[in-house]
């Protein structure tokens, strides 16, 4: 068939991972975004200043962190989709202000573009050691959301759903994406119009409280934990949202059947949702399993491929959903496979860690975790997988 | 057929929560919850328009005593909510309220670009020169040598921050002070605060029973100021630097920039992945 009677190809996409990142906010509905300039995720915020303008939504250049979190607090009690960008030390900072967004239900993202830690740490290059603040870094006990995209591509597709997530759920998204990922640029085809394409996932949106109901209470428990939110300017619907723990009208309250019930309301709703089939991608079929997060998907699924072309048939899993874990699919997932490594750049194997934590990890699996800067490379992922398990044959 | 909407006129006491106040008995705070609920009702605004907004402190617990959409954030971070809010949704009347220990000390950075980047919003901050929640110790507007706090025995030995002044050297619109023993010109203040189109500064000098008794002089203490308010910010200096702290009323009111945003819908984010393409 000659080329001309091929149907005419999509045009394909040049973009930055920070770019896909901010593609993906507005594609969510992020309509405000609050900014403190760090590297590597200024780009993210600098190519959402203009374009939030043109969709009617505004960015506004915070002081500091802890302001940029507090004020996409205040913007989302407002009504509007928030969402801001930062890395390592700005995360720290703003963990507290994670703290309340969970404690008052109030739905936030942040993408966390990783550099180099800690401290000041390596701005410029890549590492994936975040891990631990993004799952541990609150105090209380606080669930959220921990995502992390798998490639440039999939920053759309992740922060898309992310914001989705955090604004159904009414609770904190953090977004792992890193230098590598923000900052290369890449030829991709488009996203789908939806993340994971159309139809595969329920529509999701903020419940919002829409007329007077005089027995409104914020708070009040739910079948499925979420409970409607009144937003300024409904009339009968006043509440004073809060970081105190609370009853269900939202007054503070330091009884004991309070905060269990509101402990167990803002746990169950993550825990007990359906995130389908996106909390990974899965390719590939094997005894051998590489298990990774993050932008070490590239990597591995790299590595997974050669290590199938060349005869040794391996499975790749990269996880995208971290926190609440999809501990059952992921047993279910890794099956019976002999040989597991656990793939990861950051020093002290923060994800294999996790996964033994939440014992969803056979005891046979191995970890190969080593920091950044230099980016993982396929080679030595298949070194590490099938060196050691030579010499576990020998 | 005219649908005309009829706004019921709402009384002071309309704009009170059924939630119980924490405060001491005798706090200068109650006064100033009053204040609120009379320049509200005074401004005719409809409850759900109104958002109150705080942080951490025993003055930081007003907005929950208040029959409006609340936020009763985290320690400092009472203008961040506050910002971002109006930002998101400028048509709303955002109050921010809290004490001198939460705005002036953990909160003092946000204080300073609140003030620079004008918004419209009107700050009310409780001075009582103390930290009250903890049980009394020093807070920004202490005193140098008040050594009444077992955390600092020696008293701070530093000069008390100046919040009228730090206010008018960082930008601020609308400069006043107010005393929660003047009910009546509270409430004048702070009505005028609300109207103004910019960062609205009131400080009210709020006395602690508990851990500051002498400040039941402080009736004594205050005086109306004897300057007209100016829009000259040269001779509001001048004013402030000579003031004793215990001046009431408007000092300083000026028209300056007030940030909005600067959005004009004209595009979907299908619009925006065009450029993207090859």
């Amino acid at each position: 068939m000659p080329p001309s009677a091929l149907a005419p190809p999509v045009a394909r996409w040049n973009i930055s991972g920070n770019e896909a990142a901010g593609q993906g906010a507005v594609r969510g509905g992020v309509r405000f975004v609050a900014a403190y300039p760090i590297t590597p995720a200024s780009e993210v915020l600098e190519w959402l200043a203009p374009r939030l303008e043109l969709l009617g939504g505004s960015l506004l250049q915070a002081e500091d962190e802890l302001a940029s979190i507090n004020m996409i607090i205040g913007s989302s009690f407002g009504g509007v989709p928030s969402l801001t960008a930062t890395s390592g030390p700005g995360l720290s900072l703003m963990v507290e202000g994670l703290g309340l967004a969970v404690a008052s239900e109030t739905p936030v993202v942040v993408v966390n573009v990783q550099r180099g830690g800690p401290s000041t740490g390596i701005p410029t290059k890549s590492e994936q050691s975040d891990l631990n603040i993004a799952l541990y870094g609150l105090h209380g006990d606080a669930p959220h959301l921990v995502l992390a995209a798998l490639g440039i591509r999939d920053c759309v597709d992740t922060v898309e759903w992310a914001v989705g997530l955090a604004e159904h759920l009414q609770t904190v998204a953090i977004v792992l994406s890193d230098q590598m990922l923000g900052q290369s640029r890449a030829i991709i085809d488009p996203p789908g119009t939806r993340a994971f394409g159309a139809g595969e996932k329920p529509h999701l949106q903020r419940l919002i409280a829409q007329d007077a109901d005089p027995d409104h209470r914020r708070y009040r428990p739910a079948p499925d934990g979420v409970s409607p939110m009144a937003l300024p300017g409904l009339p009968g619907g006043m509440y004073t949202a809060e970081g105190l723990e609370h009853g269900a009208g939202g007054t503070p309250s330091s009884r004991a059947i309070d905060h269990a019930e509101q402990l167990g309301k803002r746990l169950h709703k993550l825990t007990g949702f359906d995130y389908g089939p996106s909390w990974a991608e899965i390719r590939g079929e094997g005894d051998h399993l590489l298990l990774t997060w993050g932008s070490s998907a590239g990597p591995v699924f790299e590595a997974a491929e050669r290590l199938r072309d060349s005869g040794t048939p391996t499975r790749a899993i990269a996880l995208r959903l971290l926190a609440p874990l999809q501990r059952d699919a992921l047993l279910k997932a890794i099956g019976s496979a002999g040989s597991i490594l656990v793939v990861e750049q950051n020093q002290t194997a923060q994800c294999f860690a996790y996964l033994h934590s939440q014992r969803a990890l056979p005891a046979h699996a191995r970890s190969y975790a080593r920091p950044g800067p230099l980016p993982l490379r396929p080679a030595e992922i298949m070194r590490a997988l099938i060196g050691s398990h030579t010499r576990e044959e020998t | 057929m005219d649908t005309a909407i009829v706004t019921p006129t709402l009384r002071a006491k309309d704009y009170k929560s059924e939630v119980a106040p924490v405060w001491c008995p005798g706090c200068g705070d109650f006064a100033v919850l009053s204040a609120v609920t009379k320049a509200l009702a005074h401004l005719k605004l409809p409850k759900e328009r109104v958002a109150m907004i705080s942080g951490i402190g025993c003055s930081s617990r007003l907005p929950a005593y208040v029959d409006a959409y609340g936020f009763h954030g985290i320690h400092g971070r009472a203008l961040p909510i506050a910002s971002g809010l109006k930002a998101a949704r400028p048509d709303l009347t955002v109050i921010v309220a809290g004490g001198d220990g939460d705005g002036f000390s953990i909160g003092g950075n946000h204080f300073l670009h609140a003030c620079r980047r004008n918004m419209d919003l009107t700050y009310i901050v409780m001075d009582n020169e103390v930290y009250g929640m903890t049980k009394g110790q020093a807070s920004p507007t202490t005193q140098p040598d008040w050594a009444k706090s077992k955390l600092t025995p020696h008293g701070t030995g530093m000069r008390p921050f100046l919040p009228t002044a730090i206010a008018l050297a960082a930008g601020a619109s609308f400069i006043a002070r107010g005393f929660a023993g003047d009910p009546n010109g509270l409430t004048k203040l702070l009505v005028e605060a609300i109207e103004h189109p910019g960062f609205a500064f009131l400080q009210v000098l709020s006395p602690c029973q508990t851990f500051r008794p002498e400040q039941k002089e402080w009736k004594h203490l205050v005086h109306p100021s004897d300057m007209a308010p100016t829009d000259d910010p040269v001779e509001a200096a001048r004013f402030i630097q000579a003031d004793d702290g215990m001046a009431l009323g408007l000092f300083y009111v000026r028209r300056l920039p007030v940030w909005q945003p600067h959005n004009q819908p004209t595009a979907t984010p299908a619009d925006l992945e065009r450029e993207f393409a090859l």
